[in-house]
């Protein structure tokens, strides 16, 4: 499969789901569509990783789910950030700034 | 915190997976109708919304299984799924599963029976602190290879072994007890302070005896557990009181616990009742070197191995020795040995016992054969299904697990039932064994019995389900899907089965063998004869207590009285009386000269085994007078010496000569020497086995014969009564008799002829009676395993014979056609087992009895048996192959 703007660059998508929910609790849709609007629609989140995602992440415990209401009152799953999630964000940003800042050396666009 | 979190949200998944998936499902169902709804807020018609955003989603079932994946525990999920499934599959084909099932019980219940026998028997360790301490100390030479001890060599190597932590001899006997009641035979343990030391047992109650004790003989006795409940009543109080034994008083010091046995117990029915001290007196004159009828033990010092220890005790007798060379003459070849004290108890029965094991083993072998091609024919029935699962996505991994699964399944289902068989099966094995296999009462259940039961189901399960499952993993789906029934599973399992069909029938031929080798040499056993009559004959013991029965003239009236006593017991026809019963006891061996050739110095004096008879013996016991006459009642302690011989004592002094009228000199340097006159020769008697070399013997008059040791008369014989009534009423009569003549006196070791006999084979019977079950056990299953590979193979080739016979093959070439494929099978097979069997040879012969291991009527015999019962199981497959209906064969693709 050829790779398409708009793919999340892999390992990156658990930072992104991270740092949304860092702001506010979100169902699954809403995680997806905040990704697609805080990059202005450059990301777009396939449906097909984003729930393994999700599970991941809350297997690993770094968020966890509760069972909340979306705006059209059906019960759906509302996912928050957990003490352990925080801790991981702030990791994850600290090396996705090293790296960045690396790659756009590299590139000459730094 | 946020750890319990995880593993709670971790385990409640793994505990309701359906809620989990059911959870997943709602929230993709609700991102997708979220889509659905963007799209016709920005003017896209509901259908047409629809349709892009299930484009765009792709399968809701794809992502729910990856989801399911990044969960923790999927594995165990699917192993449960699987296990789930496997007990459903097994469920629906209840043929299948019970086949599968009853072979597995029965080979793990077998294995597991011989397992636990061989544990109980062979590996426990003996009840003492440290057993593997404990060593038998013993003496060899030539003619005898497992002596006992004399006094005098007992007390030197107490002295030698000084530093050791203990050192001692004991013999056993049986003394009359009096203690409120009726008086008793018990049996009785004559010890060393010594040997207490060198098992190191404390009493439970009250203490044991010193070695000045010991040495003064003080009139002290020690109670086992057993004899203290249930002759005392368990008496707490009993320390101190005095008991009658034979006569004399002896204060009761100590109780041993529940658990002490002495090491002979562990072999014999009759267990030790008590214990008292052996009482030699330290200072008597070491120069008689001879008279052994001492067991021996040591414990080794700490650190200490026990070839080392044989070292040591090997070394104390060279210098035993050097120190009395008329005691030990050059060409008597005399050593001192030490062997770990458990070798030297079961030693005898360990053959025997891995005999069996290894028998059971090769009929487990097959049973595995046959469950794994069981199973192999299911799995290639599985083919489909399997193809399209694999073309449905499941991993090969995932396919040979399943498999597996279902393979463990059986196999610890089959472990369960197996254990519980087992458990009846040692039982039963136990029932049958012959009397005197040592640690009968060890044998049982126990943790390592069950580890090994379910270990071996696991073995099983693996060695049983690895091929299956590999050809199941490695199956082609593109090809099976494509080539409809036929695949390449089929002929690969094909060729996999014969295999293990030609191992089954090569094992089967070495087991086959082996039991009707063992069975011709059970028979040629069973086919000595023993030198006298089996039938009809009762016997039993008394002995003569001192005290009662002080002088010699005594003695020989009570047996004259009480022998008359027995002959009046109306149906009883002959009577007479012994000092050792043939096959039930040893006998000792005496030196003698022949009065025309003196023995020179150093020189080995030839022996004799000896006996001492009533007259009537020998026509009570059926013994035949070969010439001369038998003991008789004119044979009276001031009358001339006589002795009859047997046959082998005669052609081996008086070759071609007429022994008659012979001279003996008996005794030698020991006491004064005892002329004794040859008057008649009787039959050779197996007196120690049907399979024991034949041994010169003697007979010397009961009313003639005296200890060299205290010159007295025997006091303990074993009376011996034909009779033509049952042998329960010649018992209760001769009873009463005795009760009659004496009550303090007690009748012992009442038994049959007949009884003593048949105990006497009954190793070498339930031996070959097991080998031959197992090994029949395992000839069916090889059958099952030759028709059941045959009867896949022709349905296999459904198509190809239909093809043959609709271009003109006849029905009986077919049917021929299979049958040679059996036999080329079998005769594989049959080769392999030959060339195992000629190999062993040298093996199986240790455990026959004039029978040769490659005996080619034997071996004829077999291969022929094996091979028409191989043609048989063909048979159907070949009729199946012969009645091929061509149309319906090529139809059914």
């Amino acid at each position: 499969m050829s790779r398409r703007r708009g793919d999340v660059i892999k390992g990156t998508l658990d930072m992104l789901i991270l740092q949304v929910l860092d702001r506010e609790d979100l169902h699954g849709w809403g995680i997806a569509k905040r990704i697609q609007q805080s990059s202005k629609d450059v990301l777009q989140i396939n449906q097909g990783s984003l729930y393994p995602a999700l599970h991941r992440l809350l297997d690993r415990g770094w968020v966890r789910s509760v069972v909340g209401e979306s705006g059209g009152g059906r019960p759906v799953r509302v996912y928050s950030l957990t003490t352990d999630g925080r801790k991981q964000l702030k990791s994850e940003r600290e090396t996705w700034g090293q790296l960045s800042a690396a790659v756009n050396l590299v590139l000459g666009t730094g | 915190m946020g750890f319990m979190r995880k593993w709670i949200e971790r385990l409640r998944n793994l505990a309701f997976p359906e809620k989990a998936a059911e959870q997943t499902l709602d929230e993709m169902e609700f991102h997708l109708e979220m889509e659905i709804q963007e799209r016709v807020a920005r003017g896209v018609p509901p259908d047409e919304a629809r349709r892009q955003a299930m484009r765009d989603f792709g399968g809701v079932d794809r992502y729910r299984e990856q989801v399911r994946e990044a969960r923790w525990g999927t594995g165990l999920q699917d192993g449960f799924r699987d296990a789930r499934y496997a007990v459903r599959a097994l469920i629906r084909r209840p043929t299948y599963s019970l086949l599968v099932l009853g072979t597995l019980a029965v080979g793990i219940g077998a294995t597991t029976a011989l397992f636990t026998i061989v544990d109980g028997i062979l590996l426990k360790p003996l009840p003492y602190p440290e057993p593997e301490q404990v060593i038998r100390v013993e003496n060899s030479w030539n003619g005898s290879p497992q002596a006992r001890l004399s006094p005098p060599e007992h007390l030197d190597l107490v002295d030698q072994l000084e530093d050791w932590p203990g050192m001692g001899s004991y013999t056993f006997g049986s003394a009359t007890l009096t203690h409120d009641g009726p008086a008793e035979r018990a049996r009785v343990a004559f010890v060393t302070a010594g040997v207490l030391e060198a098992l190191a047992i404390s009493p439970a109650m009250g203490r044991v005896f010193t070695e000045e004790e010991d040495n003064s003989a003080a009139a002290v006795m020690i109670l086992t557990d057993g004899y203290w409940r249930s002759r005392f009543g368990a008496d707490p109080d009993i320390i101190g009181k005095t008991v009658q034994v034979s006569g004399f008083e002896r204060e009761v010091i100590g109780v041993f616990p529940p658990e002490f046995r002495m090491p002979e117990d562990l072999t014999s029915p009759t267990p030790t009742q008590f214990v008292v001290p052996m009482g030699f007196d330290p200072t008597i004159s070491r120069d008689v070197r001879g008279n052994h009828f001492l067991l021996a033990l040591a414990r080794l010092p700490q650190g200490m191995t026990p070839e080392e220890g044989h070292q040591v005790l090997a070394a104390a007798g060279m210098r035993m020795v050097e120190a009395y060379p008329n005691g030990y003459p050059e060409d008597m070849g005399f050593r001192t040995a030490g062997v770990p004290l458990l070798d030297s108890l079961v030693g005898p029965v360990r053959p025997m016992l891995l005999l069996l094991l290894a028998a059971v083993g090769m009929a487990f072998l097959i049973v595995c054969a046959n469950v794994a091609n069981l199973l192999l024919t299911r799995v290639t029935g599985r083919t489909h299904e399997l193809a399209l699962r694999k073309a449905l996505g499941a991993g090969r991994l995932r396919i040979v697990a399943q498999v597996m699964v279902e393979s463990v399944l059986l196999a610890l289902a089959g472990s369960a039932l197996g254990i519980a068989v087992s458990a009846a099966f040692s039982e039963a094995l136990v029932a049958l064994m012959p009397a005197g296999i040592p640690r009968i009462e060890d044998i049982g259940l126990n943790p390592k019995v069950l580890f090994f039961g379910v270990g071996l189901g696991l073995l099983a399960g693996l060695l049983f389900s690895a091929a299956p499952a590999f050809y199941a993993g490695r199956e082609n789906a593109t090809a099976t899907l494509k080539s409809g029934a036929q695949s390449t599973g089929d002929i690969q399992g094909d060729r996999f089965r014969r295999w293990l069909v030609v191992g089954q029938v090569a094992v089967a031929i070495v087991l086959t063998t082996g039991a009707a080798l063992v069975t011709k040499s059970f028979m040629a056993l069973a086919k000595v004869d023993p030198g006298f009559r089996t039938e009809n004959i009762v016997s039993a013991s008394v002995g003569l207590p001192s005290a009662s029965y002080p002088t010699d003239e005594e003695v020989i009236l009570f047996w004259e009285a009480f022998l008359a006593d027995a002959a009046a017991i109306p149906g009883v026809t002959e009577v007479g009386a012994v000092t050792n019963l043939p096959l039930a006891t040893r006998l000792g061996d005496m030196s003698f000269e022949l009065e025309e050739e003196r023995i020179p110095e150093g020189r080995d004096k030839p022996d004799s085994d000896w006996q001492v008879v009533t007259p009537g013996y020998f026509a009570a016991m059926g013994v035949r007078l070969q010439r001369g006459r038998a003991i008789t009642s004119e044979d009276r302690p001031d009358s001339r010496g006589v002795v009859v011989i047997n046959e082998t004592m005669a052609s081996t002094h008086w070759p071609g000569q007429d022994p008659i009228g012979r001279r003996i000199r008996l005794g030698g340097e020991l006491t004064q020497p005892r002329w004794a006159e040859v008057v008649g020769v009787v039959d050779d008697v197996r007196h120690l086995g049907l399979d024991q070399p034949r041994r010169p013997q003697m007979y010397f008059a009961h009313t003639q014969f005296r200890f060299w040791a205290n010159g007295r008369p025997v006091r303990s014989l074993t009376l011996v009564a034909q009779s033509s009534i049952q042998a329960s009423g010649v018992q209760a009569a001769l009873r009463g008799r005795l009760a009659d003549r004496d009550p303090s006196l007690a009748l012992s070791q009442i038994t049959t002829i007949e009884d003593a006999f048949s105990n006497s084979i009954a190793q070498p019977r339930f031996a070959s009676l097991l080998i031959a079950s197992f090994s029949s056990i395992a000839l069916v299953l090889a059958l099952v395993g030759v028709y059941g590979v045959m009867m896949v193979a022709v349905r296999h080739r459904t198509r190809e014979f239909g093809v043959r016979m609709a271009l003109g093959a006849a029905p009986n070439a077919l049917a021929g056609k299979v049958l040679r494929d059996g036999f080329k099978i079998t005769l594989a097979g049959t080769a392999i087992g030959l060339v195992a069997v000629l190999a062993s040879s040298a093996v199986i012969e240790r455990f026959l009895f004039q029978v040769s291991a490659t005996d080619p009527l034997m071996l004829t015999t077999t291969v022929l048996a094996v091979m028409s019962a191989a043609g048989l199981a063909s048979y159907a497959p070949a009729r199946l192959a012969s009645r091929t209906d061509p149309i319906l064969a090529l139809k059914a693709e």
